[in-house]
């Protein structure tokens, strides 16, 4: 009898403190497993226990008091670095820390180039947006994990600020995490001619002297012609070589050493240029395009047409190369003592 | 107490909708997107240089469902001592397609040599374009006459503001844009000099030429003929003398001169050193005749180069005759002209002595003359 009082008994003491409730309120969730020995978790699930009210101001300027439900369920506030890593003009890489945030959370980046007055938003497509969609939350590995990514089509010689902010299912929005900045420079392009027999830096006028030719021998001057190129181009660059008069021409003469491409040492006659060096303190790489990358006495017309001698194919810092030029003449070969060429270099680079 | 449950409930679940779903902010407008690649190459480097330029530039898929009419260019601000001048009139501003790079497509929607820019605008020139393709580079070059002139010689982050782009003039809708660099050097030019050293030679085949017979009143008796082979490098040509020791054909043994010219009748002398060509006559009728002369024939004249002549003083056509040499001084005997550079790969001439006697010529076997011959390139 006083085992069914007692078993009677305790449902109805449950039953009457399982909702704790006003007149107009409810409470949906409280406190569990505060004190004792009772524990709030098992191997899958838990229960996130609420830590109360808070006192006093919830924030400062650079920190804030995360509280309540909504806060627990929030994925944790990444951080994000900008960066300018090789004199980019339009691109600059990121590179997301996802704070323990598990891997299937998203991240959204937003940028801005005043200082977030105005905000615009990292697209999947990693190019910039004036809205944020949920396609561009991304996952820590689509965002290039610990490598990063890169943010293209950025205006030159601009500084940009991002944050980023995570987010893992519905109602976990993370705040912005703190913002980082780096700055696009302009783009560039580095060209300069010395004359010398060696590695040495000379100013203008450029004068190459053959001296006197002597008649069917492969000559070539002391100086050769160097040239630099610089470029933070995403395409590299290119040296171009013309020649005014196509070889060598005497206007006493009325002849010109003709210029052409081929084996001086088999010609009769001719003239052009060999490329001797092309190197690099980093990037490019820079290198020589036929046919002045040839040996020997084989060289490369120097014509009228403006044709690429070096070329770099990707930025390069410190390009550096050098040429020479060869000349032969036959018996016949009219004697002047003003045989003359003017060349011209040019260089471009592509962005 | 259901309702209000129910209200909060939607109001935290539209706030959280709300922080999700940012409303569209205005921010920094960005460049549209970049060509694939572009570059603008200018015809020269140095400065305050009239130049022209290559523009090239291979759009992106961003050109698909625009149909671009402009391409602009937007030259920079050197901020050096000088700035590039644009020329203002848009007429100037012819295109062309010289020199374009290999594979490049020429700009469509332009014609090489007579398109020009429909706009000049302080920097920006503003050129007419047809349709763009990606994926395709379009070049077009930039006449270099009164258009763009550079500025003055300073490193690259000194010359900013340049960019390129197309566009659909419409809108206007910027399709592709690339912003690119410029430099300007205090000189892109190299000068080759070179010295082709003057030469000539001319080399005898022989140094005895004799008689083929022993002289005779009947008839004109020749030598067998010495070659002279003159090459040189002389823009010019060259230039032959000769001159003879004794004036004629001497005899130490008869002490006798057969005298340089014809004595017909002997001893009535009818040439002198300068005369034109003759020829020699037997002796025959009774009339007794002596003469010795010297014939210049042209062997070789070789291919381009100058062209080869013989004085008219040796200059035989009869194949019995020639001219009288001079025992004092070197008598030009045959040269080689022409448009410089009037060189010779060769040429060749041969030098044939002639001679006949009379019936009263002292016999002697060692009847001689020596010959000199000397040659000059005509630098």
């Amino acid at each position: 009898m006083a085992s069914i009082t007692t078993w009677l008994g305790l449902p109805l003491v449950l039953l009457l403190s399982a909702l704790p409730a006003s007149n107009n309120y409810e409470l949906g969730s409280y406190g569990f497993g505060t004190g004792g020995t009772s524990n709030s978790s098992s191997s899958n699930y838990r229960i996130n226990g609420a830590a109360g009210e808070v006192a006093g101001s919830q924030n400062s300027t650079n920190y804030k008091a995360g509280a309540g439900v909504n806060y627990e369920q929030q994925a944790n506030v990444p951080i994000i670095t900008i960066s300018n890593d090789d004199n980019w003009y339009n691109k600059l890489k990121i590179i997301i820390d996802a704070q323990n945030n598990p891997s299937d959370a998203v991240f959204a980046v937003a940028i801005s180039t005043d200082g977030f007055t105005t905000t615009q938003y990292v697209k999947s497509d990693l190019t910039i947006g004036s809205t944020l969609a949920l396609t561009d939350y991304q996952t820590y590995a689509a965002w290039g994990g610990a490598t990063g990514v890169m943010v293209r089509g950025l205006a030159r010689s601009t500084v940009y600020s991002v944050k980023a902010r995570a987010m893992r299912g519905d109602f976990t929005e993370s705040a912005w995490g703190p913002t980082s900045s780096a700055s696009t420079v302009d783009p560039t392009l580095v060209f300069d001619i010395d004359v010398a027999p060696t590695d040495t830096s000379t100013s203008s006028p450029y004068v190459v002297d053959f001296g006197s030719l002597p008649v069917s021998t492969v000559s070539q001057p002391a100086d050769q012609v160097w040239v630099s190129l610089s470029t933070n181009g995403e395409s590299g660059g290119k040296v171009y070589l013309s020649g005014q008069n196509a070889g060598l021409r005497s206007t006493l003469a009325s002849y010109t050493i003709a210029s052409q491409t081929g084996d001086l040492s088999a010609l009769a006659e001719g003239f052009g240029a060999q490329g001797q060096s092309a190197t690099q303190g980093s990037g490019g790489p820079l290198s020589l395009v036929a046919p002045y990358n040839s040996a020997g006495a084989l060289v490369g017309v120097t014509d009228t047409v403006i044709r690429e001698m070096f070329t770099a194919p990707a930025p390069v810092t410190s390009g550096r190369g050098s040429f020479t030029l060869k000349a032969k003449t036959q018996p016949l070969t009219p004697s002047g003592g003003d045989y003359a060429e003017l060349l011209q270099a040019i260089a471009s680079a592509s962005f | 107490m259901q309702n209000r449950k129910l209200h909060i409930t939607l109001a935290a679940i539209a706030a959280i909708m709300a922080d999700l779903f940012v409303p569209a902010l205005v921010g920094t407008a960005l460049a549209a997107p970049q060509f694939t690649q572009a570059f603008v190459r200018p015809d020269r480097h140095k400065e305050l240089t009239a130049t022209g330029a290559t523009v090239c530039a291979t759009p992106t898929a961003a050109t698909t469902g625009q149909t671009e009419d402009q391409v602009v260019v937007i030259f920079p601000t050197d901020g050096g001592a000088t700035d590039f001048v644009v020329n203002a009139t848009a007429a100037n501003w012819v295109v062309n397609n010289t020199d374009l790079p290999a594979g490049s497509t020429f700009w469509p929607g332009m014609t090489s040599g007579t398109t020009t820019a429909s706009n000049v605008s302080g920097k920006t020139v503003t050129f007419p374009s047809g349709d763009l393709s990606a994926a395709t580079q379009y070049c077009f070059h930039i006449v270099g006459t009164n258009t763009l002139t550079n500025g003055s010689a300073t490193t690259s982050i000194n010359i900013t503001g340049a960019t390129l782009y197309s566009r659909v003039s419409g809108g206007p809708t910027i399709v592709n844009q690339t912003n690119w660099a410029y430099t300007v050097t205090t000189d892109d030019s190299i000068v080759i000099s070179a010295v082709v050293p003057p030469n000539f030679t001319i080399a005898l085949s022989a140094y005895v030429d004799a008689f083929t017979t022993n002289l005779d009143p009947a008839g004109i008796v020749s030598t067998t003929g010495v070659d002279a082979t003159i090459t040189t490098n002389a823009v010019g040509g060259w230039i032959a003398w000769a001159k003879d020791q004794y004036g004629g054909l001497y005899s130490a043994a008869a002490n006798y001169t057969i005298a340089s010219g014809l004595m017909n009748p002997y001893p009535t002398q009818l040439y002198a050193v300068g005369d034109p060509a003759f020829d020699l006559v037997a002796s025959a009728g009774g009339v007794g005749r002596e003469g010795y002369v010297m014939d210049v024939d042209i062997d070789t004249d070789a291919a381009s180069g100058c062209t080869v002549a013989i004085d008219a003083a040796y200059n035989s056509a009869s194949g019995n005759g020639g001219g009288v040499l001079s025992s004092t001084s070197f008598r030009p005997i045959a040269g080689c002209t022409g448009t410089a550079p009037a060189t010779s790969d060769g040429d060749i001439i041969t030098l044939i002595e002639r001679a006949v006697i009379r019936g009263g010529t002292p016999a002697g076997s060692d009847y001689t003359d020596v010959i000199t011959v000397v040659g000059a390139g005509n630098f």
